[in-house]
C-alpha cells in the first residue's frame, strides 16, 4: 500500500507561503493607491498655488501699467494741454483702486510682501495726490505752479520708488513661483513613481499568481495520477484478494465434497460387513444351539433356529455390540450428510429475486401451525421490509432460525417469538426473538460451529442448523449475531445486503 | 438373463465388490462376473474382448484411483463394439449434476450405493430382479 507517499510526492510546502506574498503585494498597492491619492491632492493644492502666484504677478504689471499710463497721461496734459492726454489720465484713474486692492488681497498673507505694499502704499497715494494736484493747478489756469510742483521732482521719485517696490513684489512672487515649480516637478516625479513600483507590483502578482496557479494545476495533476495510481492498486488488491478467497472457498468446498464422499465409501462395508456379520452370528448360534441339542439329546433339533438359552447372554453381547456399531455408522452417515448438505450449498448458483418476507415468513409460520401449538407458543411477526435475494437461502435460513426457537423454549412459561424487520442504510436487519431457554456466554461462538451443541442435551439435533444458517447468511453478503442471556431468551439478528445483485458479483461465489 | 452375459463389475473397493457380488448371487444370477478394482485393466479386457465376448454388461463405479467412471462410460458409449452393453452405474455419489451426466452419456441405470446395508442389498437384488428381464444385444 503506498498511500502514505502520496503526501510526501504532492510536496505542499510552498503553498503556505503564496497567500503571505499575495496579501503582502496587495497590502502594498491598497498603500501606493492611498499615497497616489493623496500626491495628486497635493499636485491639486501646488497648481492653485501657482495659479495664484501667477494672477498675483499679473496685478502687479497692471497697476505698473494702469500707474505709468495715468503719469503719461498727466504729462501729455500738462506739456499740450490737449484733453485727448486728460482723457487717458481719467480712464485709469477708476480702475485704480480695484487694482491696488486686487494686489493687497493677494499678498496681505505674506508677511515680507505686506512689508512692502506697507511702503508703496503711501507712495501711490502720494503720487495720486500729486497728478491730481498738478492737474488741478494748470485746470484753473495756473500753469506755472503746475510746472513747479513736477520740477520738484517729488513726483518723479515717489514713481520709481513705487515703480521698484512693484517689481520687488513681482521678483518676490516670480521666486516662490519657481519654487512651487520645484516642488510640484518633484511630487510628479513621486507619483510617477509610486505608480511606476504599483504597476511592477502588479505584474509581480500577476506572475506569482500565474506561478501558484501553474503549480497548483500540475499539484492537481500530479494527486490525480496518484489517486488513479492508488485506486488502480486497490482493485487490483481487491481483485486478487476476491480470486484468493474464491479459490480458498472452492477448496474448502471440494474438500468438503471429497472427503465426505470417501468417507462414504468405507461406512457401506462397514455397514454391510456388519450386517454379513448379523446374518453370521445368526447361523452361529443356530448352529451351536443345534450341536448342544444333538449332544444333549442325541438328535437334531430341526424347528430350533434360535440362541439355546445356554448362549443367550453371549448373543445379547453380540447384538448389543452390533447394534452400537449400527447406531454409529448411522450417526457418521447423517453428519457426512449434513457436510454434503453444506458444501452443496455453498455450490449452488444463487438466484437474486425480489422476495416479500412478510409472505415468505407468513408461510413459514403457518406450516409451522401444528408444532406451535402442540408447544402452546405465541409467534408474533411484524412488519419486515422486502429484500433481492435467494429465495431457498432466506427459507431456510428463517426456518431454522424459528425452528430453533420453537425448538428450545422454556416449560416453565409460555414461548412468545417475534420476528422484527428494519431497513438501514442499504442493508435489512430482521430479529428473530424468543423467551426461551437462551446460551450460556461461553457457548455463544460455538453454537455457530458444525457438530456442536449447547446446554441440555434433550432434543434430537445433530448440531448443524445453526452452522447451516451462518453458511447461508455470509453466502447471501450478510452477518448473524447472537444476544442471548442464559433462562432469559435469545435474539438472532440478521443483517443482510437489501440486494444481492450489487454484492453479488464482489463476493466469492 | 442369459447365461452367456458376462458381467463386468469395475469396482476398486474390494468389500464394495464383495458385497455386491454376494448379494447379486444371492438374488439368484448366476451370470460370471469378472472384477476388476481399477479402469486401466477393465478398459483393457473390454476393448480386446468386447468384440469376441458374447453379450456384456458393465457395473461401474464412479471413483476409481485412475480414471473416473465417466471416462470409462464415454469411451464405452464411443466404442463400436461396446456401446450397446448396458452400463449400470453403481456408486457413492449422489450428486445431482453427476447423474445427470451419466444419463446424457447413455448409462442404462444409475444406482446409489446407501449405507443402510438393507436397502443397498435390496437394491442389488432389486437390479439382480432386473438382470433376469434384461435383454442383451449380442455382439457383432
Amino acid at each position: 500500500m503506498r498511500l502514505p507517499s502520496v503526501a510526501k510526492r504532492l510536496d505542499f510546502t510552498w503553498l503556505p507561503q503564496a497567500p503571505v506574498f499575495l496579501a503582502a503585494a496587495f497590502g502594498f498597492l491598497v498603500v501606493a493607491v492611498v499615497a497616489s491619492m493623496a500626491l495628486l491632492r497635493q499636485g491639486q493644492h501646488y497648481r492653485d498655488a501657482i495659479d495664484a502666484q501667477q494672477r498675483t504677478q499679473a496685478r502687479a504689471d497692471r497697476l505698473l501699467a494702469l500707474m505709468g499710463r495715468m503719469e503719461s497721461g498727466q504729462r501729455g496734459y500738462l506739456l499740450t494741454g490737449d484733453a485727448e492726454f486728460l482723457s487717458i489720465y481719467q480712464e485709469a484713474l477708476p480702475a485704480l483702486p480695484k487694482a491696488m486692492a486686487e494686489l493687497n488681497g493677494d499678498i496681505k498673507t505674506n508677511t515680507e510682501q505686506e512689508a512692502l505694499w506697507r511702503r508703496l502704499e503711501p507712495l501711490l497715494r502720494n503720487k495720486l495726490a500729486e497728478m491730481a494736484e498738478t492737474i488741478r493747478l494748470y485746470d484753473s489756469g495756473d500753469r506755472a505752479g503746475a510746472l513747479t510742483m513736477i520740477r520738484s521732482g517729488a513726483g518723479l521719485r515717489d514713481m520709481e520708488q513705487a515703480t521698484d517696490l512693484i517689481l520687488g513684489i513681482k521678483a518676490k512672487e516670480k521666486q516662490e513661483l519657481d519654487a512651487s515649480y520645484v516642488d510640484a516637478g518633484r511630487q510628479e516625479w513621486l507619483l510617477l513613481g509610486i505608480n511606476a513600483l504599483a504597476v511592477m507590483l502588479i505584474i509581480a502578482v500577476a506572475f506569482v499568481s500565474i506561478l501558484i496557479v501553474r503549480r497548483a494545476n500540475v499539484a492537481m495533476g500530479r494527486a490525480q495520477a496518484v489517486l488513479r495510481d492508488v485506486n488502480s492498486e486497490l482493485e487490483a488488491s481487491v481483485a486478487a484478494r476476491t480470486a484468493e478467497l474464491r479459490a480458498a472457498n472452492e477448496e474448502i468446498q471440494k474438500f468438503a465434497y471429497i472427503v465426505s464422499h470417501d468417507l462414504r465409501s468405507p461406512l457401506v462395508n462397514i455397514m454391510g460387513f456388519t450386517s454379513e456379520l448379523e446374518t453370521l452370528k445368526g447361523e452361529l448360534f443356530k448352529t451351536l444351539a443345534e450341536l448342544r441339542a444333538e449332544r444333549k439329546n442325541g438328535v437334531t433339533p430341526s424347528m430350533n433356529d434360535g440362541p439355546g438359552p445356554e448362549d443367550q447372554a453371549i448373543a445379547d453381547d453380540f447384538d448389543e455390540a452390533l447394534s452400537f456399531i449400527k447406531a454409529s455408522i448411522t450417526k457418521m452417515d447423517r453428519l457426512i450428510n449434513a457436510v454434503l448438505t453444506i458444501s452443496r450449498e455453498g455450490n449452488r448458483t444463487l438466484r437474486p429475486e425480489e422476495i416479500d418476507m412478510n409472505a415468505l415468513l407468513a408461510t413459514m409460520s403457518q406450516a409451522m401451525a401444528h408444532q406451535v401449538q402442540a408447544t402452546g407458543a405465541e409467534v408474533d411477526i411484524g412488519t419486515l421490509p422486502d429484500i433481492v435475494s435467494d429465495r431457498l437461502a432466506l427459507e431456510q435460513i428463517f426456518s431454522n432460525l424459528l425452528d430453533n426457537a420453537l425448538k428450545y423454549l422454556r416449560d416453565d412459561e409460555p414461548g412468545k417469538i417475534r420476528v422484527r424487520g428494519r431497513s438501514e442504510g442499504n442493508r435489512v436487519i430482521i430479529e428473530v426473538e424468543d423467551n426461551g431457554r437462551g446460551i450460556d456466554e461461553r457457548d455463544q461462538e460455538r453454537v455457530f460451529e458444525l457438530f456442536r451443541r449447547a446446554g441440555r442435551q434433550d432434543k434430537p439435533g445433530e448440531g448443524m442448523g445453526l452452522a447451516h444458517v451462518r453458511a447461508l447468511v455470509r453466502r447471501l453478503g450478510g452477518v448473524i449475531n447472537l444476544k442471548s442471556k442464559q433462562g432469559k431468551g435469545s435474539t438472532f439478528t440478521v443483517t443482510l445486503p437489501r440486494s444481492i445483485q450489487q454484492t453479488a458479483k464482489r463476493l466469492p461465489a | 438373463m442369459n447365461n452367456a452375459v458376462t458381467i463386468v463389475m469395475i469396482e476398486d473397493d474390494a468389500g464394495h465388490a464383495r458385497l455386491i457380488e454376494k448379494n447379486i448371487i444371492r438374488a439368484g444370477v448366476t451370470n460370471r462376473i469378472l472384477h476388476f478394482s481399477n479402469g486401466t485393466t477393465a478398459m483393457d479386457y473390454l476393448e480386446k474382448n468386447g468384440e469376441s465376448a458374447k453379450s456384456l454388461l458393465v457395473l461401474l463405479d464412479l471413483n476409481l484411483p485412475d480414471m473416473t467412471g465417466i471416462d470409462i462410460l464415454q469411451r464405452l458409449k464411443s466404442h463400436e463394439g461396446l456401446k450397446r452393453a448396458p452400463v449400470i452405474v453403481l456408486t457413492t455419489t449422489d450428486d445431482r449434476r453427476e447423474i445427470e451426466r451419466c444419463y446424457e452419456l447413455g448409462c442404462s441405470v444409475y444406482i446409489t450405493k446407501p449405507v443402510e446395508y438393507d436397502n443397498f442389498a435390496n437394491a442389488i437384488r432389486q437390479l439382480g430382479l432386473f438382470f433376469s428381464v434384461i435383454q442383451v444385444p449380442e455382439s457383432a
